[in-house]
């Protein structure tokens, strides 16, 4: 509210609802952190439009790092934020939506309870992912035509169960769960790599056995699974399950036949006596 | 929110974080002419909720003001502490973002109610960038106590440029030993000291070159290559995010294929991004490396024949 003090000053009374209101520590710890987040970063483009409308705003002082980045180009804002203004319009949490895109059979429609909302970063996607009566469906966000609201009640919003799920994933699919046990060489930089998908998820293991790193996860996504395992090169062996060595077999065939190469039968790898044993408990 | 809403409430914020402030300094900051500030905030007085009447300016009660000096002010609620307190006309996917960044759960785990499934630490180590980037600013050295996979040094390093490595999101200190470019990863440097001790830099050139041609942040001999990728899945989408920031990149589009040649520092790491990529990757030059690959496969496939 807009109002004259008793100094004849007019006064703002900012309570309003439309005013976002914090403080000078928040304000600095967003500008320094916005600063980190640079070209090659999903949302930058937003959350640097976010930062010039608040320096306008505030007319802060903040220091400026000089980080040169180098990395892929992100797409996601423009399909992420304009759905997201919809799904909240249509109160996601609370209610079932009705969500028309395009499938690979053609248009669609369903009545999807959303669990949550996923972003891939590898593949620079977001998703819905919902409940389709007993289903787990994921929508890719690009593909939606359109979002309604319906009068049923969302009862699957951040639902425990698929939520656990969800950490176990290794990339953006729920085809598994496979225990995977995978043999590393212990050399180079790689328990280093190992060490820092080990942070980012808690339902692994790492064990040294010598020259030999033993992984062990739960996980869902084995084609991305593998993908990650083929960077390794030669430096690492999957162990189990047979279905993930089958998929890593026919890839390694394929590449050599992409190459010409005739496939060779002679050599196959067998792990020592003491990692075997581990294997076996 | 439609333009013109936006331009009234941006003023509000702007009123309500510079006390005392004119029409002049508004119209400035908002790039906008006075006559526009003050039909605005005319708008929001039509609104029953406000109540706007004439406003003098402190300095000049007595003189006839020139609208463009009239000065606007804010009466908070919780006046005591109102120096410290910010306010933002910011909308409900802003507001998130904000928050989830303030509090550190950007790209840890959520974001906007999304999930990611990725982490990035960058926010863990944000202490260190204000110390490096005002010893490169200042051209002095740093004292920093390394960790290698064996042993922790300490040593002094010079500084040149800090550079963040999206595809494997690391960050790296490019700078400088007797004369010749080396290269530090930021999450190594389990400390960091300022000195007084200066230095004198190398030429920009020799940090550009290598920026220009590694492959990661791998250093070594320079390798002409040359890679077909094949049109399946979304290969090719892939292919192109991936070197995106590739400048002497030549990508040549063929029907079900392209072929992409490019001159690289860093085979190792070159390696371990061509093999994520199965067999929709085939490299036909240099021999060495189209060999290694055919060698790898084969070892690798060893593991899996019964």
């Amino acid at each position: 509210m807009i109002y004259i003090d008793e100094n004849n000053k007019c006064c703002l009374s900012a309570t309003s609802d439309f005013l976002y209101k914090t403080d000078d520590v928040n304000l600095y710890a967003f500008l320094e952190l916005s600063n980190l987040y640079k070209h090659h970063l999903p949302l930058n483009d937003i959350l640097h439009s976010l930062k010039s409308k608040i320096i306008t705003q505030t007319m802060p002082y903040e220091d400026e790092y000089d980080i040169y980045s180098i990395g892929r180009r992100y797409r996601i804002s423009k399909h992420l934020l304009r759905n997201i203004d919809e799904f909240e319009t249509c109160d996601y949490r609370r209610k079932s939506l009705e969500i028309t895109y395009n499938s690979k059979v053609g248009k669609l429609s369903v009545i999807v309870q959303v669990i949550t909302l996923f972003y891939h970063y590898d593949n620079d996607k977001s998703y819905v992912i919902g409940k389709v009566k007993d289903e787990i469906f994921f929508i890719d966000i690009s593909s939606i035509i359109e979002i309604k609201s319906t009068n049923i009640r969302n009862e699957c919003y951040k639902d425990d169960n698929v939520m656990q799920k969800l950490e176990l994933m290794f990339g953006a699919s729920l085809d598994g769960p496979f225990d995977v046990v995978v043999e590393f060489d212990n050399k180079f930089n790689i328990m280093e790599r190992l060490t820092r998908l080990k942070r980012l998820r808690k339902s692994c293991s790492l064990s040294v056995f010598g020259e030999t790193i033993i992984y062990k996860d739960t996980i869902y996504g084995m084609h991305d699974f593998a993908r990650f395992l083929r960077s390794f090169g030669s430096s690492c062996r999957v162990i189990s399950p047979n279905e993930l060595k089958d998929l890593m077999r026919n890839t390694y065939e394929r590449i050599l036949k992409s190459y010409g190469v005739g496939i060779k039968y002679e050599e196959r790898h067998e792990p020592d006596a003491a990692t075997y044993s581990y294997y076996c408990k | 929110m439609k333009k013109d809403m936006s331009l009234m409430l941006q003023l509000i914020a702007i009123i309500a974080n510079n006390r005392g402030i004119t029409t002049k300094q508004l119209a400035n900051i908002l790039n906008v002419p006075e006559g526009v500030v003050l039909r605005n905030l005319e708008l929001i007085s039509y609104n029953p909720e406000f109540r706007l009447l004439d406003i003098y300016s402190e300095e000049h009660e007595d003189a006839i003001m020139d609208l463009g000096d009239m000065t606007w002010n804010i009466a908070c609620e919780d006046e005591e502490d109102s120096d410290d307190i910010v306010y933002l006309c910011i909308n409900s996917v802003e507001k998130f973002l904000f928050e989830s960044l303030v509090a550190n759960a950007f790209f840890d785990d959520e974001i906007l109610g999304i999930r990611i499934k990725s982490t990035h630490g960058l926010a863990e180590q944000k202490d260190k960038f204000l110390i490096i980037t005002l010893a490169i600013e200042n051209r002095k050295k740093l004292k920093v106590k390394y960790k290698t996979r064996y042993k922790t040094s300490d040593f002094l390093i010079e500084p040149l440029r800090i550079v963040y490595y999206e595809i494997d999101n690391m960050v790296y200190i490019i700078g400088q030993h007797n004369g010749r470019i080396a290269t530090y990863r930021l999450d190594r440097m389990i400390e960091i000291k300022a000195t007084n001790e200066r230095f004198e830099p190398i030429g920009v050139e020799h940090v550009e070159s290598l920026l220009e041609y590694s492959w990661g942040m791998e250093q070594g001999n320079l390798f002409n290559v040359k890679v077909k990728f094949l049109d399946e899945a979304n290969v090719i989408y892939k292919v192109k995010r991936d070197l995106s920031h590739r400048k002497n990149k030549k990508i040549t589009e063929y029907e079900g294929y392209i072929i992409y040649e490019d001159t690289i520092a860093g085979i190792n790491s070159f390696k371990r991004w061509l093999r994520s990529y199965g067999s929709s990757a085939i490299v036909l030059e240099p021999e060495e490396l189209r060999n290694d690959m055919i060698r790898s496969a084969e070892q690798c496939l060893s593991y899996y024949i019964e």
